[in-house]
Parts: structure tokens; C-alpha cells; sequence
């Protein structure tokens, strides 16, 4: 069956119809140029409008189309270059661009012809199509035209061209394949744009040599194909399972799955190959944008081809005719269509094509591309076109992008692959095939114009950006944020205690905020705590005494007159009466003096034998440590010490422990040695006070003159004569201390009596300190060489002395004082027993009478 | 009467009235007590504070720094700066005041334990060797007294550290008591312990009773005076 092919539409008819079935156009003898001219006009500029019925477009083979891209030997365009030439202004550009280019091939050598407008709108549409960055709504600007060697590897599209066009069986009255012959002869291909009329045995009348714009008269608006009518508004709907659909073995449908491909190619022979190339799978694409139900049905359109990926509620936009008239008749080089001019891409694409020679840094879009190899679809081919900006509106022709399925890649410019698409495509399909997955990754691994990635990229990205919102951030990167520690730390840090033993101290640690820190959780951990029954009793006593503390207590009012009251006034006045008769009415007692027995081995003995030992003006330290209230007694103890101590002559200092202590050192010497006028610093110096207890009586054993440098009024301490050697305390022959602690009597013993050599450590001391101080003086060896303690040693000092003092005139009271408290804590013991005795037998007697 | 007669007789005459007032905590508190004793207070307060200020800031501090070398100049910043702990809790400087109050406690504590070891407890564990140790005995008194107060010093010794052993061991179900044998010889330990403290005891009821004889005998010094001023008076 010979079908015959419509001169409108390109699809094939009857031999028996005078016209086209699907658009109506007559059969016959017409002028397929103008034909073809008028198709790729209203396809750039006419068809946007998806209402609008098809153009009649020639059909041919995209795989064909498709292997003149991948032409490895461009044509020595100079050849072809005509003085008489004008190549348009956007060409013009495009060689200006091409210079920028570093080709292998000197872009100057290309001339404007052989920048194919049509080659390149089918690179721009190829990828524009798979990016699927197309909008309806975008003006047709072709885009900037560049050597696709350049774009291609060669490894890809010089083995490709043998066997790609395998077209010797296609008739030679093709007039595409004609235009595959020039296509495949070096300077002929490109004539489309120079000579069409030479080259591809079109009419005279289209011929440049007639008409020197002639070779742009495909862009040339024709103003009758403009006002015509559509011819097939009524478009039959396509039948889905004829097998020039289905089999639609078109360069599209190589990006469909290798094997489906080869189950297909087994199952076709050579009818099917007839009437593949009778098919013209875009016009069953424009079809099919009617009904996506069907084109969802159908798998061998690629996704990004599918129509059903268009939006279904996005809005159709007007029909925008095309100002024609701004499309001259005669491109020149001012008037040339919108789309082949340069517009504010072309820097974009200049350094585009810079940094695509000179660097080799490749752009990846993202494209999901199955296991199996088939590309599928972009990640925007969802996204609404809606969602681009003006700009990329006008960057991507209408008929390159998703809504080219109405209108697909004008058949004007099929023939620029020199594909003859009646021959049979089995070998070159599959050649291509081989290379296809290679083909789009090397397309892709090319870096794209800033026009191009942005228009993806925010196809791409920008959606995925905005479906994450600013807060929606998953939980394990909320989990990941850093957390700013607490500024509590800063305010532990001046965290000042307010209350208990360390209230007003700063920098503690606050117990009741470590406590507080997890009261809950802590309240509810369990405590593992093994209590035994004794622990359960101290528990039981601990919460009776602290339930005992929370009871009120009734005080009872102490009676006006009490037993214990009238008791203490009893004992009293009786030793007020008693001591006072006997200080009034007393006197001195005779005593015997004691015997040598009695004194040694005795304190008082061991220190007059020291004192004894002492002569002229040698140095003798004493120290005053008591509190003043002690000072009747120790007065009283020391002053027959301090008077022998005159009566040997030696030269006295004073110094304590005490503040107190030089007052009372003074006070000393004027109430008990006035007789003996001692004159400060002639026969005694003051040192004053001593700081430090402990550690400033040590710093003064160790430099003595260095501690006190000065005395009491502040003359100098150790200017006379017998403290002028004194260096050191061990430089004195005597130490005496008077003291009623026996914790300053501890301090001197450990501090000073430890680091003595030959001097003697020596003590007054109060009657209480006696029992504390007795070891030391009995230790061996001895620490304490001899001591007086109370009243009692210092009267039999004195009458060892022969001088009685304080002690002596005292001691009639203080002996009948002693009696009477005696007396009294007898009396009052013997009582407190006796009333024992009867509480018991009382109770005794209650305890048997019940 | 001249002056310095005046003043020592209204220095006795504040004596004995400050005895008297103190004396009359005998009928119980009252304010002439209180009010003695707040006076005694204020003046040892003020009088300690004379004197840390005149024999050791002025003598040892302020004199050095104005007059003294250079060493001695430096000295006494060093001594100064630690003395601004007294301005603990009123200054900025208060850490400087940690400084100070760290520093002599330090040096008093490390003084006190050395000495404590080398003046008290060394000794009196050698004491209490040598009195049952008869070579160590005197040949000035008998060996026989000398033995039985080592017996006793040992003893006591002995018992008085037991009482403070206050361990025992866990026994369940039995209540937590010390060792009968511990337990006894603790016994012994109270009874040397109620000795010396009935020891101290006396030493401070001799103490006392020697102040107040010492105040008897001053008001009644003073009343003689004051007898003998308005005898001779007339």
C-alpha cells in the first residue's frame, strides 16, 4: 500500500484521497517549502496556543534529526560563506560568541551559515525538553548557537554518524533525504540556511540567489499561513493502538527502556517500519495533550515528554499571536525575529561557553534516572510553570519546552538532521541506543549557561526549598542544635548564702539548688536502702526527738522564793561574812617554813633553786599572760617570784600574749614591787604586746628584736645593756610566764620550753592550771623547770623566801574561805545524801503501801 | 589632794563601785550587773584596740613604711595587704582577706600541731614510760613511791583512753554495746576522769576564792581610805 504523504502535515494518506485526513490540507503538487517554511513559522510563532489545530509539519524521523547533532565533521563553512551573505544579527552574535570560544575549531572560521538556527533549535530543544524548564507561555527565543562538538563528545558522536545514517533505501525524490545528503557532505549540509533552493531541489522561487534573505524565509511570518485558518480544528483523536503510535521508534522513543525498544524492534518487520515512518509521533503528542487519560495509558512517551505532567489546572494562557509584523520578511540584521536575538542571556551564555572550554567543571541536574537506565523525569517536571520567573519565560522557546507536546520541534527543522525518516532506522536506532545513556549523561555533565542552571536550578531547588518550611526542621537536627548553657553557672558563681553557719559568705555551693535540681525524679527514684531493725530504731529516736522539738512546753513560773536561791544567799553571806571578818579582823599567821624535804621535788622548790641561780642584771623574760580578772590572784602568786627575782638583780622584760597584759604588767610592779623602785628600761622594759599567739610566740623565740623591735611607750626596746647581747630567747637565763590559761601555758611550753637549751622555762600559774601543768614539770626530761600555782605555792614560796607579800597577807582569808567552801560542799553533800536516802525510803515505802 | 592623788582615788572609788555592782549578781541578775558589765566590756574592747593600734600597727607597720628601709617598706605593704581582710565583707577585696584569714590559720594550725607534738605528746608518752620505769627513777625520793605513781599514772592513763573508746561491733539483734571488758575498764577511766576534774574543780574554787579575797581586801583598803580621809578631815 502506497500511502501518500501530505504536503501540510506530513502524514501519510491514501493514494486514493485528494486531501489530508488529518488536516485537511490537499494532496498533490504544492509547494513544500513554502509549506515548510509557513509549518516552522507558526510552530515557533503561531502554535503556542494549544487550541490551535496542528500546522502541517514534515515528517521525519527524530532519531535521524537527532544523528545530524552528533555530526562530527562541521562542513568547512568558509566555503560556503557567500560575500553576498548577510548572516543575521543574532548569528553575527553567535559568532562573536564563538570567538570567545577556545574550540579546537577556530570559532572565527564558522561563518554565520553554519550556525543552524535549526540545529540549534533542536539542541535547545532537546534540552530544554529534558530539563523541562518549558513554559507555553515563553516567547520563542532560540537560543544562543554554539559548535556542538563542543557540546558533545566526540566519542559519542563520531561513531554514531556511520552508523546512524544508514539511509540507502531512502527514495531520492525525498527531499529530506536530499537535505540528509547535504547534511552528511561537508559544506552542503548548512545550505538550509544559505541555498536551500541549490542544495535541497526546492522551488526557484525560495532560492537566495533570487531572494538573498531567502534562506530565513522559514522564519519569515507568513502572513497567509498567519490568517489562515486552522485547518484541522476538529483533530480526530489519534488511534492509540495503531502501530505508528505505539511503535513510534522517533529519537524520543529511544529514551525509553533498551528492552522494550528491542521487543518492539523483534516484533515490527517491515510493515511496521512503513508506517513508522509514516508516523509522526509529535503530532501524536499535540493529540494526545487533549486527553492525558490516554497519554497516561501510553508508555512509550517518556515522563518528561508526558503530557499528563502538565498541570491539569493550569491556566491556559490567551492565544498570543505572534507580532508578526515585527518579523520582517527580510531578516536583517536588525529586524531579526525576537528569538534569534541576543538578549541579556548573552552574557550569561558567553561565559557560559567560557568556563565550558576553559574549565571542566560539569553541571549535573538532577535527573532520576532509573535502574534501568531510562530517564524518567526531572525533578521539576512537576512544578508548574507558573512557578519561573518572566525571564525564564523568554529564555525557553515555547516549541522546546513540556508544552512542545502540543506542538513538538517544528517539522521545518527535522530536516536539519538529514534524516530521511521513510528509510528504515533499525541500525542507526541502535547505534544510538548503545550511546544513548551516555549521550544524556555527557549532555548533563555539561555546564549549563547561568540562565539555564538558574532557570533549573530554582525548577529544582527552589521548590524543595520552599516545601520546608523555615521551622520544620526534622527532629534529630533539632536534636543536634546546640543548646546555650544556662547563665545559672554565672549566677552560682555570685551565689551568696543567706542563711546557717555560712550566711554571708559568697562562691558556696547552694545546697537547696542541687536538691531542687530534680525534686520530682528524685522523689520518685526509689531508695535502695537496706535498713536493719537497728537503723529503724535510730529512725524512731530521731523522729521522737524531732516530734518532741515541735511540742509546746508549759514553762512553769518559777516561784518568788526558792530553796536553791535561799541556799546561794545562805553560802554567800557566809563567805562574804567570813572573808571580809577575817581580811578586817585577821591578820598575820604564823607559819613554820616548810623543810628542804617538803620543798623538793616540788614547783616552787625546783623554781626558787632557778632563781637562786640567777645573778646581776642578767635577763630575765617575763611574760604577763593573764586576764585581768585573775589578777588578784596571780598578783598575789608572782609577786614573791618577781620580788626574788628583784633581789637577785636581774634585769627584767616584760612582754604578752594578752592586749591586756602590759597594763597589767605595770599595774604589777606598782602594787606589789614598789619597794623596790624598778625604773623602766634601767632595771625592766616593757615589750609590749606579742601578736600572733602560737605563731607570733614562735617568730619571737626564733628573732626576738626582729618581733619586737620597740617597747611599750615606744622606746627602744633593746637598747640597754643587758638585753644589747640578747639575739635569741634561749640568750635569756630565765623564763618566766604568769598565766591563768593553760592553753597560753600549753603554747609556751610547745612553742618555747621545745626549742630552750639551757634557759629555764618557768610558771606562775593560776590553781586551776596546776593539774594541767604538773606533767610537764614532772615529765623527764623536764619541760617545766619549776612553777608556782595559786595562793598556796606562792605563801610557801614567800616563807622559803623570807619575805612575805600578797600571798602572806592573804592567806588567813583565803585559808577560811578555803574552809568554808569546804565546809559547804561537804555540808551540802552530806545533805543532798541524806535527802537521797529519804527519797529513796519514801519511794520504797509508796512502792510497798501499793 | 593633788592631781595624781585625785586620780587614784577616783580610780579606787570606780573600783569599788564596779566591785560592789558585780557583787550584786548575788541577789540575782539586775541592771547595775548588766551595766557593769557592758562597761568592763566597751573598755577592754576599746583598750585592746589602743593598744593593737599603738604597739603594732604604728611600731610595726606604719613607722617602717614612712621611716624604714627599703626592705623594711616592702615588709610592710606585704603585712598591709593581708590586713585588708578586716574589710571582708565591705570591699571588693575580700578574696584578699581569704588570703590573710588562710595564711594565719595556716601558720597557727601548722605551729600548734608541731609544737603539740614535739612539747605535749611525745613527752607525755615518755613520762608515762619512765614513771614505771625504775632506772629512770630519782634517787632523791623513794623508789617504792616513785613505783606506785608510775602504777597509777599508767593506769590512768590506760583507763582514761579506754573511756574514750566509744567502737563497737555490729551484733544483730543485740543492742550496739562496747565490749564488757571495755566496758569496766572504762570505769576505771571515769573515775581518774572525775578526779581531774574534780582537781580543776578546786583549782577554780581557789582561783575564785583568792579573787575574792583579793576584793575584799581591796574595798575594805578603799573604805580605810576613804575612813582615814574623812578622819583626818576632821
Amino acid at each position: 500500500m502506497t500511502d501518500i504523504l501530505c504536503p501540510t502535515c506530513g502524514r501519510p494518506n491514501s493514494e486514493n484521497h485528494s486531501s489530508c485526513d488529518f488536516c485537511g490540507g490537499p494532496l498533490g503538487s504544492e509547494d513544500i517549502t513554502s509549506v515548510q517554511n509557513s509549518s516552522l513559522r507558526d510552530d515557533l510563532f503561531s502554535n503556542e496556543n494549544p487550541n490551535e489545530p496542528l500546522e502541517p509539519r514534515e515528517s521525519m524521523d527524530e532519531a535521524s534529526r537527532l544523528d545530524s547533532l552528533f555530526s562530527p565533521d562541521p562542513p568547512p563553512l568558509d566555503s560556503q560563506k557567500e560575500p553576498g551573505d548577510q548572516p543575521p544579527e543574532s548569528l553575527n552574535d553567535v559568532s562573536r560568541l564563538d570567538d570567545l570560544i577556545p574550540a579546537p575549531e577556530s570559532t572565527e572560521a564558522l561563518p554565520e551559515e553554519e550556525i543552524q538556527t535549526g540545529e540549534s533549535l533542536d539542541d535547545s530543544s532537546l534540552r530544554d525538553d529534558i530539563l523541562g524548564s518549558d513554559d507555553p507561555l515563553q516567547e520563542p527565543k532560540p537560543q544562543n548557537h554554539f559548535p556542538l562538538d563542543n557540546l558533545f563528545p566526540d566519542d559519542i558522536s563520531a561513531p554514531e554518524l556511520p552508523s546512524q545514517d544508514p539511509l540507502p533505501d531512502s527514495p531520492p525524490e525525498d527531499d529530506q533525504l536530499q537535505e540528509k545528503s547535504s547534511m552528511e557532505t561537508p559544506g552542503e549540509d548548512w545550505d538550509f540556511l544559505t541555498e536551500p533552493s541549490s542544495s535541497s531541489g526546492l522551488p526557484q522561487e525560495n532560492s537566495p540567489a533570487e531572494e538573498p534573505q531567502g534562506d530565513w524565509d522559514f522564519l519569515t511570518p507568513d502572513p497567509s499561513s498567519e490568517e489562515t485558518p486552522p485547518q484541522d480544528l476538529d483533530d480526530p483523536i489519534p488511534d492509540f493502538g495503531s502501530p505508528g503510535f505505539s511503535e513510534d521508534s522517533g529519537w524520543l522513543d529511544m529514551l525509553q527502556d533498551p528492552e522494550t525498544r528491542e521487543e518492539l524492534a523483534s516484533e515490527t518487520s517491515s510493515d511496521i517500519k512503513k508506517e513508522k515512518n509514516q508516523t509522526d509521533w509529535l503530532d501524536k503528542i499535540k493529540r494526545l495533550d487533549k486527553s492525558t487519560e490516554h497519554v497516561d495509558e501510553d508508555s512509550s512517551f517518556p515522563d518528561w515528554l508526558s503530557v499528563s505532567e502538565k498541570p491539569a489546572e493550569e491556566p491556559e494562557p490567551e492565544p498570543t499571536p505572534e507580532p508578526v509584523p515585527e518579523i520582517q520578511p527580510e531578516p536583517a540584521s536588525s529586524d531579526l525575529p525576537a528569538w534569534l536575538q541576543m538578549d541579556g542571556d548573552d552574557e550569561s551564555l558567553n561565559e557560559f561557553l567560557r568556563r565550558k572550554d576553559l574549565t571542566n567543571e560539569e553541571y549535573k541536574p538532577k535527573i532520576n534516572k532509573e535502574p534501568t537506565g531510562e530517564l524518567v523525569t526531572l525533578e521539576d517536571d512537576d512544578e508548574p510553570a507558573a512557578d519561573l520567573s518572566d525571564s525564564q519565560h523568554i529564555k525557553f522557546p515555547s516549541w522546546a519546552g513540556n508544552e512542545s507536546k502540543k506542538e513538538e520541534i517544528p517539522e521545518d527543522l527535522q530536516f536539519l538532521a538529514g534524516y530521511d525518516p521513510d528509510s528504515p532506522p533499525p541500525d542507526g536506532v541502535d547505534a544510538l541506543q548503545i550511546e544513548e545513556e551516555e549521550y544524556f549523561d555527557d549532555l548533563f555533565n555539561e555546564e549549563l549557561p547561568d540562565w539555564l542552571t538558574s532557570a533549573s536550578s530554582e525548577g529544582v531547588i527552589k521548590p524543595t526549598s520552599e516545601a520546608l518550611s523555615q521551622g520544620d526542621l526534622p527532629g534529630w537536627v533539632e536534636a543536634m542544635r546546640p543548646v546555650v548553657e544556662s547563665s545559672d553557672l554565672a549566677e552560682e558563681e555570685d551565689y551568696m548564702e543567706n542563711y546557717g553557719p555560712l550566711a554571708g559568705i559568697p562562691s558556696v555551693l547552694p545546697a537547696e539548688a542541687e536538691i531542687a535540681l530534680d525534686l520530682e525524679k528524685a522523689a520518685k527514684k526509689p531508695l535502695d536502702l537496706i535498713t536493719s531493725k537497728s537503723n529503724q530504731e535510730y529512725v524512731n529516736l530521731l523522729k521522737k526527738l524531732i516530734g518532741e522539738e515541735n511540742k509546746a512546753k508549759t514553762i512553769l513560773r518559777p516561784a518568788p522564793v526558792q530553796t536553791q536561791r535561799v541556799l546561794r544567799w545562805l553560802i554567800a553571806i557566809i563567805m562574804l561574812v567570813t572573808t571580809a571578818g577575817t581580811v578586817i579582823f585577821g591578820g598575820n599567821i604564823e607559819t613554820e617554813p616548810p623543810t628542804q624535804a617538803q620543798i623538793q621535788n616540788t614547783g616552787y622548790g625546783a623554781l626558787y633553786d632557778q632563781i637562786e641561780k640567777l645573778y646581776d642584771s642578767q635577763p630575765v623574760l617575763i611574760a604577763f599572760d593573764y586576764q585581768p580578772a585573775a589578777a588578784g590572784e596571780l598578783h598575789a602568786a608572782a609577786a614573791g617570784v618577781v620580788d626574788h627575782l628583784m633581789e637577785q638583780g636581774t634585769y627584767l622584760s616584760f612582754v604578752s600574749t594578752q592586749p591586756t597584759g602590759p597594763a597589767l604588767a605595770e599595774n604589777f610592779l606598782e602594787t606589789t614591787q614598789e619597794a623596790h623602785r624598778y625604773q623602766h628600761t634601767q632595771q625592766y622594759i616593757n615589750l609590749g604586746y606579742l601578736p600572733g599567739e602560737s605563731a607570733g610566740l614562735l617568730s619571737f623565740v626564733i628573732a626576738p628584736k626582729k618581733i619586737i623591735p620597740l617597747a611599750f611607750d615606744g622606746s627602744n626596746a633593746w637598747g640597754s645593756p643587758p638585753l644589747v647581747n640578747v639575739d635569741s630567747i634561749n640568750d635569756f637565763e630565765m623564763i618566766l610566764v604568769i598565766t591563768d590559761d593553760p592553753d597560753i601555758a600549753k603554747i609556751w611550753i610547745e612553742q618555747v620550753g621545745t626549742i630552750l637549751d639551757d634557759t629555764p622555762l618557768t610558771m606562775v600559774v593560776s590553781a586551776q592550771v596546776e593539774p594541767l601543768i604538773q606533767p610537764y614539770f614532772r615529765s623527764s626530761p623536764q619541760l617545766l623547770s619549776g612553777y608556782v600555782s595559786g595562793i598556796i605555792d606562792s605563801m610557801i614560796y614567800e616563807q622559803i623566801l623570807g619575805r612575805p607579800n600578797l600571798a602572806t597577807e592573804t592567806w588567813l582569808p583565803f585559808n577560811l574561805g578555803i574552809v568554808i567552801a569546804v565546809g559547804t560542799i561537804f555540808i551540802g553533800g552530806l545533805a543532798n545524801g541524806v535527802l537521797s536516802i529519804f527519797s529513796r525510803h519514801r519511794s520504797k515505802l509508796i512502792g510497798d503501801t501499793k | 589632794m593633788n592631781m595624781g592623788n585625785l586620780l587614784d582615788f577616783i580610780g579606787l572609788a570606780l573600783g569599788f563601785l564596779f566591785t560592789i555592782l558585780i557583787f550584786s549578781y548575788l541577789l540575782g541578775d539586775n541592771p547595775f550587773f548588766r551595766l557593769a558589765i557592758h562597761i568592763f566590756i566597751g573598755v577592754s574592747a576599746a583598750y585592746v584596740a589602743i593598744i593593737t593600734i599603738n604597739n603594732v600597727l604604728i611600731p610595726r607597720m606604719i613607722i617602717p613604711l614612712i621611716q624604714g628601709s627599703q626592705g623594711e617598706r616592702l615588709l610592710s605593704i606585704l603585712l598591709f595587704i593581708p590586713s585588708l581582710f578586716l574589710f571582708l565583707k565591705v570591699t571588693p577585696l575580700r578574696k584578699a582577706g581569704n588570703w590573710s584569714v588562710a595564711i594565719l590559720v595556716g601558720i597557727g594550725a601548722a605551729a600548734a600541731i608541731g609544737g603539740t607534738i614535739t612539747g605535749t605528746l611525745f613527752p607525755q608518752i615518755l613520762g608515762t614510760i619512765n614513771s614505771v620505769d625504775p632506772s629512770a627513777y630519782s634517787i632523791s625520793s623513794s623508789r617504792w613511791d616513785q613505783a606506785i605513781n608510775g602504777i597509777i599514772i599508767v593506769l590512768g592513763t590506760i583507763t582514761t583512753l579506754i573511756y574514750f573508746h566509744f567502737g563497737t561491733r555490729d551484733n544483730p539483734g543485740h543492742p550496739n554495746e562496747r565490749q564488757p571488758f571495755i566496758e569496766n575498764i572504762s570505769k576505771i577511766g571515769k573515775i581518774f576522769l572525775a578526779i581531774t576534774f574534780g582537781a580543776l574543780y578546786a583549782g577554780v574554787l581557789l582561783s575564785s576564792l583568792a579573787a575574792l579575797v583579793e576584793r575584799l581586801s581591796f574595798l575594805w583598803e578603799f573604805l580605810n581610805s576613804i575612813g582615814f580621809q574623812l578622819f583626818t578631815s576632821f
